[in-house]
């Protein structure tokens, strides 16, 4: 099968490089292995949140050139940033999905699902943070939890805002829907109790709310376990201002940016060959010149781009052996400290070497193999080396300001 | 500085197996008793440890009194101890590169202690284990089995605190009340209030720290010579084997493979350490190395399966007296008394030994205590009398997972779960099964107020993914108790890093995507990477 351009990976760096090709007219194709991390996304996307000394960022536009050499924005270049995170922006929006971003060059406060206030770039419309739950009309709040819900966490939260100025209570809603998900021991989880408010399912919540007498000038503090598209019925049962707060585990949010992102790509007519592990590569003069996956008997994927966005150890990007840092797909070079006595340091939050590693590209994000860069095939987001995604907060940054820079440099040859 | 308004018979230093062993029999027995830990019960060597219930084969050739000790107290653990223990059986193998010979001294010292060794065919123990190592050309059956350390310890905690006994955790002895030659009690610091100074005052103070011992006899002004000899153990994703499978040649590295609950365990490594390093224990790459190299040998399934994390312990081995350089270092145990060997009145030493032997040791300190108090009418009954959640097995039947689960862990004690409403069953930790109500029960009965103390009583967090959504799940329930959310999210925070310690030497494969999720979550996504860590051993 022949695409313009082959995407491997379908989490947020694979998602936005496709969409962006398929918006410039490109027939693409994106090879999903399926685990994602953006489904534990809890709605909020950072950029740069700590410096390089984990300092929070205050100064975003200072943070960004203080980068190492090695780190992908860096290799965009300080300049290039913001027009990219517009960029981004924009194109989440075209997903339909409203985001509120308190000024381009600041981060503003999102609020963890322990309760503790963290920088973001991006936090989806409806959710709590320190902006949205400061234009609320009033300085109190009533954080509800579920009854039997575990992965939601009212009293953390309640204790955070309290030290934050507002007042606020916590309740417990219960209703007969949930009392069936709760005979099991294990159903009571953020994906099914969101299946299970749902049209009068939403409403009889809506109503148990009421009854709980929760005074008339205190925000609401809900789960995250409502779906957007629901949103308009619930208002008009509830009446009355409610904001969202992040659930632990799978979670509705990072669901739901997949899956505007994979309809997205579809109404663009991009192709996704969803649980397709790609198990093997040819290449042909530094050019990468198809690929095969574990579902697909006889037949290559074949293009003229490929990029690879398959994350990093956690979707399977990146392979630890005991003794070395691979890439296990295509057979890319990897920068990684050498050693497993360097990879880890005793703090787990602390700054771990390892974490840095990743595929080794030119300054065109162009993939390295045995120290050539392969002319057709780019590597984009979390798969990268040279960024601590997870200790900077940049994660979904990185993926997505990759792959725009990527995708623009790939219409722009065409 | 507050005075305990009570003055007891005897205070028990040292809240591992054998600090709750003494307590235990001192209550049996009718005597007042305090048992004292610095931090958490099975914190030192109990809590890191092989879990194995030694026939006593593996001293046979070497040392005929710890073999018979075993054994004895082998058939005792299963009877008193019936929920704490496993019969898994035993077999002693010998590959190509063994001495075939060793196998029968082997077999006939076994018999000579007392203990039902016996030499089968290699064929069968194939059929038998079928994880063992297809090469071999000998194999021994033994009554090996396992035995899970931080149950036994909590029964008896549980029943000297029903017999009377009062306990404190996170109270750590600093100094001793004394009077001339007699220690009359203990000046300790509450970690838990601000390192307040607590003081109480007894007839006899038992020293049953374990290494930690040799520091505080120190303190006390005399002196036991002991050598802290660190093991480093492996912890498997999964049961490999079923039955225990030793090496038949004279003890030496990683030659045993025990099966536990839902993991497997090999061990050991041994080497002596400094004593400043005993708090801190950290398995170097090359004990993995080791570990590895030779658990492959008895079982080569190992090979493919995921290491869940890597831990060491200190045994407490003594010198004898007559032998200040440590060159006869035993396994055995001892009894001090320091009235009649350093003129120091009202102060025991209960030493040596191994968990195996906690309860002979328990009874060999308590008939000293006795013998001080001049009580020696009081008699032991450890030996006949059940543990608590050990006594016959009749129970309401058992639907959930989590109420199985927890009968396996609780026995019969596992009654006292809360399981009526569906809150209570819902599952907190979905690995080992720990339900909400089995976490109330922990809080109200075992003395839990943190993630540690309940991974210990319950193992939350022990399983395959180490402790991930579990952890805040629990962690909320805690802080519903007593409303310190600050201490909690830090409880969090040192909780993870706490798994991270014994996932930092193994980890590649899955445990590196893991731990990258765990830093994200954790750190990332909840931030708790700015939050104090609160470290047990500051």
């Amino acid at each position: 099968m022949r695409f313009d351009t082959i995407i491997i990976g379908a989490g947020l760096a694979g998602m936005t490089a496709a969409i962006r090709l398929a918006e410039s007219g490109a027939k693409v194709a994106v090879v999903s292995a399926g685990r994602s991390a953006l489904l534990f996304n809890t709605g909020s996307f950072g950029l740069l949140g700590f410096d390089t000394a984990h300092n929070k960022v205050n100064d975003r536009a200072k943070a960004l050139t203080e980068l190492p050499e090695d780190h992908p924005y860096s290799k965009i270049g300080a300049g290039g940033i913001p027009s990219l995170a517009d960029e981004a922006r924009a194109l989440l929006e075209r997903c339909g999905l409203a985001f509120r971003c308190s000024s381009n060059w600041n981060n503003h406060d999102r609020i963890s699902p322990l309760g503790i206030f963290r920088p973001a770039w991006l936090t989806l419309d409806g959710l709590i943070c320190e902006s949205t739950l400061a234009d609320m009309p009033y300085r109190r709040a009533a954080v509800v939890g579920l009854a039997g819900f575990l992965d939601f966490y009212p009293r953390f939260i309640a204790a955070s805002l309290r030290k934050a100025g507002y007042e606020c209570d916590v309740f417990t809603v219960d209703t007969p829907d949930l009392q069936a998900l709760r005979a099991s021991e294990t159903e009571m989880r953020a994906v099914n109790i969101e299946r299970t408010l749902h049209g009068y399912g939403l409403i009889r919540f809506a109503e148990e709310l009421k009854k709980l007498n929760i005074p008339s000038d205190a925000t609401l503090i809900l789960p995250s376990v409502i779906d957007k598209d629901e949103l308009e019925i619930f208002n008009q049962f509830l009446r009355r201002p409610f904001l969202f707060a992040p659930t632990l585990g799978v979670s509705l949010p990072g669901i739901s940016i997949h899956n505007a992102m994979v309809s997205r790509l579809k109404e663009l007519g991009g192709r996704i060959f969803n649980g397709h592990r790609v198990n093997g590569a040819d290449y042909e003069d530094n050019r990468l010149t198809g690929v095969t996956t574990d579902k697909l008997d006889d037949d290559r994927l074949v293009a003229d781009n490929y990029i690879f966005a398959a994350g990093s150890f956690f979707s399977h990007g990146l392979m630890a052996e005991p003794d070395s840092i691979v890439e296990p797909v295509l057979g890319l070079d990897v920068d990684a400290p050498q050693e497993r006595s360097a990879w880890f340091t005793p703090d787990l939050f602390g700054a771990q070497p390892v974490m840095k590693s990743g595929v080794a590209t030119d300054g065109d994000f162009k993939a390295k193999r045995d120290g050539k860069a392969i002319t057709n095939l780019y590597a984009v987001g979390s798969v990268l080396s040279g960024a601590d995604s997870v200790r900077e907060d940049s994660g979904a940054g990185v993926a997505m300001l990759t792959a725009l820079r990527v995708a623009d440099s790939i219409i722009k040859h065409n | 500085m507050k005075k305990l308004d009570k003055h007891y018979d005897v205070i028990v230093i040292g809240g591992g197996a054998t600090g709750a062993g003494t307590a235990r029999d001192c209550a049996l027995r009718g005597l007042k008793v305090l048992l004292v830990e610095r931090f958490d019960f099975t914190h030192g060597a109990t809590g890191r440890n092989h879990g194995l219930l030694h026939s006593g084969a593996r001293y046979a050739v070497t040392d005929r009194e710890s073999a018979t000790e075993c054994i004895e107290e082998n058939m005792i653990l299963r009877r008193i101890a019936a929920n704490c223990v496993e019969d898994t059986g035993g077999l002693f193998i010998t590959l190509p590169e063994d001495d075939l010979a060793y196998q029968q001294t082997f077999v006939e010292a076994c018999q000579a202690a007392g203990i039902k060794a016996e030499a089968i065919d290699p064929a069968l123990a194939r059929q038998m284990e079928p994880a063992v190592n297809a090469d071999i050309i000998g194999a021994v059956k033994v009554p090996d089995g396992s035995i899970d350390p931080f149950r036994l310890t909590m029964a008896n905690v549980y029943d000297a605190r029903l017999h009377g006994a009062d306990i404190l955790t996170y109270h750590e002895v600093t100094d001793y009340i004394r009077t001339g030659s007699r220690i009359e009690g203990v000046v300790m610091r509450n970690h838990r209030n601000g390192g307040e100074e607590v003081r109480a005052t007894a007839d006899v103070v038992v020293n049953a720290a374990g290494i930690w011992g040799h520091l505080l006899a120190e303190k006390a002004g005399v002196s036991v010579k002991m050598f802290p000899a660190k093991g480093s153990l492996l912890v498997f994703g999964h049961r490999v084997n079923n039955i225990v499978i030793n090496r038949c040649r004279k003890p030496a590295n990683a030659d045993i493979l025990v099966p536990g609950d839902t993991v497997c365990v090999i061990g050991t490594t041994s080497d002596r350490v400094p004593f400043d390093s005993v708090d801190r224990m950290e398995v170097t790459p090359e004990e993995v190395d080791v570990l590895l190299r030779e658990g492959v040998k008895l079982a080569p399934g190992l090979a493919t399966t995921r290491i869940l994390r890597a831990y060491a312990g200190v045994r407490p081995l003594v010198a004898s007296d007559d032998d200040p350089s440590g060159r006869s270092i035993s396994r055995g145990i001892v009894c001090l008394d320091h009235a009649s060997r350093d003129g120091l009145e009202g102060f025991i030493t209960i030493t040596g030994g191994k968990l195996m032997t906690y309860r002979l040791m328990a009874e060999w300190a308590t008939d000293m205590v006795c013998r001080k108090l001049g009580r020696t009418n009081l008699k032991c009954v450890t030996a006949q009398r059940p543990l608590p959640g050990s006594e016959s097995k009749k129970n309401k039947s058992l639907k959930t997972a989590g109420s199985k689960a927890a009968r396996g862990r609780h026995g019969s004690l596992a009654v006292n779960i809360p399981s009526d409403s569906a809150s209570d069953r819902a599952l907190v930790c979905e690995c080992e099964n720990v339900s909400v109500g089995e976490i109330e029960y922990a809080v109200k009965d075992l003395h839990v107020d943190n993630l540690l103390n309940l991974r210990r009583r319950t193992r939350l967090g022990m399983g395959t993914c180490q402790g991930q959504l579990c952890v805040c799940r629990a962690s909320a329930i805690l802080e519903q108790h007593d409303g310190c959310t600050d201490r909690h999210l830090d409880d969090i925070a040192s909780f993870v890093n706490e798994r991270w310690k014994g996932i930092r030497p193994v980890a590649w494969g899955d445990a590196m995507a893991e731990t990258q999720f765990t830093s994200w979550i954790y750190g990332a996504v909840c931030g708790l990477d700015n939050r104090r860590s609160v470290d047990e051993m500051v």
